[in-house]
């Protein structure tokens, strides 16, 4: 049925209080035969407490969009040439390949195989090198396979890249990680739950495993404010107001909790404890469980901001930590990387673009300007 | 004898009937008839939105396919989303009273 799939608005109850005085009464006073009069006057009682909240469902801020005009046979042509020409026409297949969302790179590969009789991501292998064929052969994979892929690599083989672990659990959505899972079982026919145990411990592997559960609840329209309150109280008394820290409380309520739900909780948290949430776990807990706690945090207030800031961390110093930037650059552009690009401006005064200029050189720069779109 | 569900959507279509009725197409809702509807059917509901822009919102958001008109297949996923959030309050109310009960 059309309808159920189609509830485009949203609505936030916002004074249960009143409601429960008024909802008493009426229970107390009346008997079963007027049961009937008692659920309509209570329906009007709970329009009365809503608020109208249009449109929420998450608008998203690419920067890569479906190309006009789009022709994925000319597309594959070019890049055939490109790939033919003495010493690769990298420059070509830099524009048309960052300039496509993943379906339309898609259906260029398609043509390109129908025409080449060869597949286009092992030619492309073995046309580019570097940090080039890096960006290349991630554009070429859909967002749930890079994601999927770039776990694999922080932790197979000796020792484990724990900050790309981090990045990638903690910043990824319950549902974005879900897809993930499916994903992982199909290309490396294994649990994605048993690698990353495989691979950490202790309470670090607690918070990632919990996170990779995906137990979160999901929004709701009611916002419940006895419980926002339980849950700072909760958080606080774990952590900073005793010695030593109630780790398995912290990570049960961050990752169970709606995204929404710990926004207000750590709103309310300032009134019990000196210390905001992000300075508290600094305090209490050091490491990788730290990290992790920070990058959850920093994700639930405001993900934009954590992949600028990361971004910025990536492009200090004289070499760029390449693989964070192309992740991050790729991974991105087609969801929020305008968003991210302004949260980049207003927090370090410039611009992604002109960051991405001064920090790269060559190829890779072109790609990677071209993904970020334009200078702001 | 109709039941009580039955009852609930025959005055979901009669309710619509008796506004879309009143101007130019007749079984779909126009801005004016809508207005017209929340204001006589939801006053409770229009009265506690701040934003004085909410019908113009709401109108925005139920014609889907931007012909200024609202049909009954658009107005209702209004009815059912009040209806999911209020159900959702009821809940909530459910505990509250019987706990402290």
């Amino acid at each position: 049925m059309v309808v159920a799939g189609r509830v485009l608005l949203c609505y936030l109850i916002t004074t249960p209080i009143a409601l429960l005085t008024a909802g008493r009464a009426f229970y107390s006073l009346h008997t079963l035969h007027t049961q009937k009069l008692n659920n309509m006057a209570l329906v009007s009682e709970f329009l009365g407490q809503l608020t109208l909240n249009v449109g929420a469902a998450e608008p998203t801020y690419p920067t890569v969009v479906p190309a006009c005009d789009f022709d994925p046979d000319k597309d594959a042509a070019r890049i055939e040439t490109a790939i033919k020409t003495k010493g690769v026409d990298e420059q070509t297949i830099t524009d048309i390949l960052t300039r496509r969302t993943y379906n339309q790179r898609r259906e260029i590969a398609f043509a390109y195989e129908k025409r080449a009789k060869k597949d286009m991501i092992t030619a492309l292998k073995g046309a580019l090198s570097g940090s080039l064929e890096a960006v290349v052969l991630g554009l070429m994979k859909s967002t749930t396979q890079y994601d999927a892929s770039e776990i694999k690599g922080s932790i197979k083989g000796l020792g484990t890249d724990e900050e790309t672990l981090i990045e990638l659990v903690c910043s990824r959505s319950s549902t974005e990680l879900m897809e993930i899972k499916k994903v992982y079982k199909e290309l490396f026919k294994k649990d994605l739950e048993k690698d990353v145990a495989g691979d950490t411990s202790g309470e670090f592997k607690a918070l990632l495993l919990a996170l990779v559960e995906t137990k979160r609840d999901e929004p709701s329209n009611v916002v419940d404010y006895e419980k926002i309150d339980e849950d700072a109280r909760a958080l606080y008394e774990a952590g900073v107001k005793r010695k030593g820290t109630d780790v398995k409380t912290w990570i049960s309520i961050m990752s169970e909790r709606s995204v929404p739900h710990l926004q207000k909780v750590f709103d309310r948290y300032r009134s019990y404890s000196p210390y905001d949430m992000q300075e508290s776990i600094r305090k209490e807990v050091k490491g990788d469980l730290e990290k992790s706690f920070l990058t959850l945090v920093q994700c639930f207030e405001n993900k934009q901001l954590y992949f600028a800031n990361r971004l910025s961390e990536a492009m200090k110093g004289k070499s760029a930590k390449d693989k964070v930037v192309t992740r991050i650059m790729v991974s991105r552009c087609e969801v929020d990387l305008m968003k991210i690009r302004t949260e980049f401006k207003r927090q370090h005064g410039k611009s992604l673009y002109q960051t991405i200029t001064e920090h790269t050189k060559g190829d890779y720069q072109t790609a990677m300007l071209s993904l970020c779109g334009g200078d702001d | 004898m109709p039941s009580d569900l039955e009852k609930a959507m025959e005055s979901m279509i009669m309710v619509f009937h008796k506004y879309a009725s009143k101007e130019g197409v007749s079984n779909t809702l126009s801005r004016k008839e809508l207005k017209d509807l929340m204001e006589n059917e939801l006053a409770g509901f229009l009265k506690s939105q701040k934003d004085p822009a909410t019908v113009d919102k709401i109108m925005k958001d139920l014609d889907a396919n931007g012909d200024g008109q609202v049909s009954f297949e658009e107005f209702v996923s209004l009815v059912v989303g009040l209806s999911i959030a209020c159900e959702q309050c009821y809940q909530m109310h459910l505990k509250k009273t019987g706990a402290k009960k």
